[in-house]
């Protein structure tokens, strides 16, 4: 059960390098040949690590990469809950932004997560969300000018 | 405007008449009543005399040009500098800023200036000069027409020359037609005049020449050069300018956009042996008179694009400006909106014969 | 030359001079720290300002603001995982690792103390080579360049896991890596490539939003799941925690000189990059481990990976400067910003600079040195707080780290792409992450994919296959079987190793 996503990763990245290298086949050659050259070793490597993954060979000590873990001391139960919440919160910062724009859903964000998630104290929340808000207000549209969209909804609405 | 004023007038006619009282309060009002027409006359007066002789003014406003590039090249630091020297000849003196909107050679700001930004004078675009011909050969994604845009026109030109290493006996066209072995040309890729410039030296001049592109940028070529990996280069006399000062390489040809310095050089369109040929490297080298392109959204108001077509020849003419522009390596000469729209028709109605042929050596990039 | 050194030293030690080079030091110091504002484009906005400026106080200004981003940029690395410059990533790796453990003053310790030594190498280097530089950097042709590009994915042999399945991840990653330097326009004909229609991936994927993506989501979603702060429940070191980074340094001085070199060296040859240089170290810092079972401890806050890109980051800038200040040919995308600047002031960068205008290119050498001191001593005074910031617990920081990352990601190139490439990265990064797939060697190969293909063919257009006969080219490839076997000398030294304590 455990080796079950892992499998699918390697899985994807399979079926990621075939579509790659089946997308050459139209293309001139001196376009072509370098994603060739290195899609072929990638699929039959894929291969390989969606065998051994299959097979259940298990990741020893011996094997650990050098890159960090994800912590383990965390009750399983509790730590994908938690995983899941970030990572809506973080997908819902991007869908804010598209829709609302920079200027607006910063705050917003820094807010809902503060208030909504981490239920912190009224007045360290509104001092933070200020905070932020210079952050991005002061350096980044002030002093560097940086174009930043409206937002999709006040597009519409405009 | 007079629209707003006449509305206005009469709505604050209307409250006035509203004042329906009795008596003394009507001695009163009715003084009122006449102080207000006075006052409300020479209002008048005075906003609706300058509304014909008016200058549109940015007083308090923001101006933002739009760059298709990154900070750092050419195009980027054009803008920058007649951002520097832009609101002392604008009424009003606003605040000029540079945005960049980097992506696809520049088509994702121009899409965005043709379709998102407000039409009020307060954005000018400053993109590739190539977009035209992209727009020629249909590049998809392109969701813009130059003829459109409300130009306000071009700063400087681009001069192409095609430049050898010194210490290799070629000086003319002709010794390059019978140069034995081909002579290695770097380029950065189609699209740049580093490699579209020698393609069509080749093809219809039947200079002999290899081009190795694919270099990350154009100093990289002129290393090359210098490790005797590669032999000449093209590209843009201003970048290749101090390399022919210290004797490195040699000027041999130029396109048709120049500078006294390159004067006399041989054109390649002079020697074009069909009038085809011709066409299809005019269709190339055209773009480069307007080399560095500066437009509004379409649809600005004229007396706003009229204003800034003022203000840029003004900056192009501004003592420190040239001098700034020459420290950094660009020769300045302005061709105004008009010329530059004349331009830009002269390329999009080329006859479709020569566009085919084009279309076999030119892809955008 | 020695009257040159020490004109450029008196012209450095200026007042107006000297007052540039402190706003410069001011200026990158924020930028190097913030993940977005990158040092190439500050040096774009910059660029106006020289115009009236004398040579000396225009290079004070300018490389005293460029060359202590790295250096900041290593700070954001190793207190939040979030690379605060492109060239700083590596230390993520285990500099963040650090920070976890605690650790966190020693690890800013190390890496300030690294980028100062690398600072200094990188600047004598540039005052050294001045006499040879001219042969030294015309040895380097597109073969060359194309062979140290493939040293630098064989090392991916080295960044990855220990035993067969390790490396089949390993190079798994790097083949990943190499993949996605394909997206967008080849160089040659100018097709595009696996651009799924839109405009934004024409010039292919942005480094720093991959980068940012990559490696700050996944430690912000483990902060997230973990709940606690950043040092989670072991105290943060204090004043001796940094005392002993800077020791560490020392402790492994040689380590810390030849990657020093290495990032100079790899600043020297023009078209490489920026990102290189710190992955190049970081793989060189892993060969120098004495086993495997060393080899192991990288990644888990060992402080030489720390110490290996710090160190080469900076030296980096010295390298860079070789070859812009001697040839004209810019060894990176700042240089070629930054000659825009020698042409304002009235330079031109070439021969002469390396004799009429000596003094000016000892002043360059002199403000490298002098705005990393500066930039050092200044940060020794914040580390405590600094490293403080890893004890603020999660909830409060996430939102202000999420915020760093979007910025960061978006001002690549100030469209809602970079976000999208910054998210699927993040989720890339996670999966691998927890899947137990290397990460490092995925970034090796998208910074040395695009390098290698373009040398590849210019190699081969130019020379047909008599490249390969070429003398630096065969040292090269003989340095290139070693990077890859690198990992399994050092598996068979500790199988000795084990088979001696066993018996």
């Amino acid at each position: 059960m455990r080796l079950k996503p892992e499998a699918l990763f390697s899985l994807a990245i399979i079926g990621a390098a075939a579509w790659a290298l089946l997308a050459t086949l139209d293309w001139p050659i001196n376009t072509a040949l370098y994603p060739r050259v290195i899609g072929v070793p990638l699929l039959l490597l894929a291969v390989v690590e969606f065998v051994l993954s299959l097979k259940g060979v298990p990741a020893e000590t011996g094997q650990q990469t050098m890159d960090f873990a994800l912590s383990v001391d965390v009750e399983p139960r509790v730590a994908v809950q938690r995983t899941i919440t970030i990572f809506v919160w973080i997908g819902g910062f991007f869908l804010a932004i598209v829709l609302l724009g920079f200027a607006v859903s910063i705050p917003l964000f820094v807010f809902a997560y503060l208030k909504g998630q981490a239920k912190e104290r009224w007045l360290l929340t509104l001092v933070l969300v200020g905070l932020a808000w210079f952050i991005f207000d002061a350096l980044f549209v002030d002093l560097l000018h940086l174009p930043f969209s409206q937002g999709l909804l006040f597009r519409l609405l405009r | 405007m007079a629209n707003s004023v006449n509305a206005g007038v009469r709505a604050y006619v209307t409250i006035v008449k509203s004042w329906n009282v009795g008596g003394v309060e009507k001695m009163r009002v009715e003084r009122m009543r006449r102080v207000t027409a006075f006052l409300l006359a020479g209002l008048l007066l005075i906003l609706l005399t300058p509304a014909y002789a008016q200058q549109p003014t940015f007083a308090g406003k923001t101006l933002t040009i739009v760059v298709g590039y990154a900070p750092g090249g050419g195009y980027d630091r054009m803008a920058r500098m007649v951002a520097k020297y832009l609101p002392k000849y604008l009424a009003g003196n606003p605040t000029v800023i540079v945005q960049n909107m980097p992506g696809a050679n520049s088509i994702i700001a121009a899409n965005h200036v043709y379709n998102v930004a407000k039409r009020d004078g307060l954005t000018i675009g400053a993109f590739n000069r190539n977009l035209v011909l992209g727009q020629l050969v249909k590049v998809e994604g392109m969701r813009f027409d130059m003829t459109n845009f409300a130009w306000i026109g071009s700063t400087s030109n681009e001069t192409t020359i095609l430049a050898i290493r010194s210490d290799l006996p070629y000086r003319t066209v002709a010794d390059l037609v019978k140069a034995d072995p081909a002579l290695f040309i770097g380029a950065t890729g189609p699209g740049a005049n580093t490699y579209d410039f020698p393609l069509l030296l080749r093809a219809f001049l039947k200079l002999n020449l290899k081009i190795i592109s694919g270099y990350p940028s154009s100093s990289d070529i002129m290393l090359a050069i210098e490790r005797k990996e590669l032999d000449g280069r093209a590209g843009s006399y201003s970048s290749i300018k101090p390399f022919i000062d210290r004797g490195l390489v040699r000027p041999i040809m130029r396109a048709r956009a120049s500078v006294p310095a390159i004067a006399r050089l041989p054109v390649d369109e002079d020697l074009a042996p069909t009038e085809t040929a011709k066409a299809v490297m005019a269709l190339r080298s055209v773009p480069e008179v307007i080399g560095r392109p500066f437009v509004a959204p379409p649809g600005t108001p004229p007396e706003l694009v009229r204003a800034l077509r003022e203000a840029f020849e003004r900056v192009t003419k501004d003592r420190e400006f040239l001098a700034e522009a020459a420290a950094a390596g660009f020769d300045i000469e302005f061709v105004n909106g008009d010329e530059a729209l004349k331009i830009t028709l002269e390329v999009l109605t080329a006859p479709p014969g020569v566009v085919r042929i084009f279309q076999q050596f030119f892809k955008f990039e | 030359m020695l009257e040159a050194l020490l004109q450029g030293l008196v012209a450095v030690l200026q007042w107006n001079a000297l007052s540039f080079m402190l706003i410069g030091v001011v200026v990158g110091f924020w930028v190097g720290l913030l993940p977005g504002l990158g040092g190439a484009t500050t040096l774009a906005l910059l660029l106006p300002f020289v115009y009236n400026m004398a040579p000396v106080q225009a290079f004070a200004f300018l490389l005293g603001m460029h060359s202590v981003t790295a250096t900041t940029g290593d700070i954001t690395s190793i207190l939040f995982g979030i690379p605060g410059e492109g060239t700083t990533a590596a230390s993520i790796l285990d500099g963040h690792a650090m920070a976890k453990k605690g650790e966190a003053g020693r690890a800013l310790g190390a890496s300030l103390m690294s980028s100062l030594i690398g600072a200094l190498v990188g600047a004598l280097a540039l005052a050294l080579a001045i006499p040879v530089v001219r042969p030294l950097v015309l040895t380097f042709g597109s073969p060359e360049l194309f062979m140290v590009a493939i040293l630098g994915i064989a090392s991916i042999a080295s960044l990855s896991g220990r035993g067969p399945r390790g490396m089949v991840r390993g190079f798994l990653a790097g083949c990943l890596g190499l993949f996605f330097s394909a997206v967008g326009s080849d160089p040659q004909a100018a097709n595009l490539r696996y651009t799924f229609g839109t405009l934004y991936l024409w010039e292919g994927l942005g480094l720093v939003p991959v980068l940012v993506g990559f490696f700050a989501i996944p430690e912000i979603v483990d902060l997230a799941v973990r709940g606690t702060s950043i040092a989670g429940k072991a105290s943060v070191g204090r004043i001796s925690g940094v005392l002993e980074g800077v020791k560490d340094v020392f402790r492994h001085f040689w380590l810390t000189i030849r990657c020093s070199l290495v990032g100079t060296w790899i600043g020297v040859l023009p078209g490489l990059g920026g990102a290189v240089a710190q992955w190049m170290a970081y793989a060189h810092a892993v060969q120098s481990a004495k086993d495997a079972t060393d080899r192991e401890r990288f990644g888990k806050g060992d402080v030489r990976g720390v110490i290996g890109p710090g160190a080469a980051n900076n030296s980096k800038e010295g390298g860079d400067l070789i070859p812009t200040v001697a040839f004209g040919v810019p060894g990176s995308s700042s240089m070629a910003i930054l000659l825009g600047g020698f042409f304002l002031v009235g330079l031109v960068p070439g021969p002469d600079m390396l004799t009429k205008h000596l003094s000016v290119t000892f002043s360059m050498v002199w403000t490298i040195i002098l705005a990393n001191i500066i930039t050092v001593a200044a940060s020794f005074a914040f580390l405590n707080r600094l490293a403080g910031l890893t004890a603020i617990r999660a909830s409060l920081l996430i939102p202000f780290l999420l915020l760093l990352v979007f910025l960061g990601a978006y001002t690549n190139n100030n469209n809602i792409g970079d976000l999208v490439v910054m998210l699927s990265f993040g989720m890339l990064g996670y999966f691998m992450v927890r899947y137990r797939w290397p990460r490092a060697p995925l970034v090796l190969g998208l910074v040395l994919g695009d390098i290698a293909e373009r040398y590849l063919w210019i190699s081969t257009a130019r020379y047909g296959t008599s490249w390969l006969g070429r003398p630096a080219v065969l040292i090269l490839i003989f340095l290139t079987v070693l990077a890859a076997a690198s990992p399994f000398i050092q598996e068979r030294r500790s199988r000795r190793k084990e088979a001696l304590r066993a018996a």
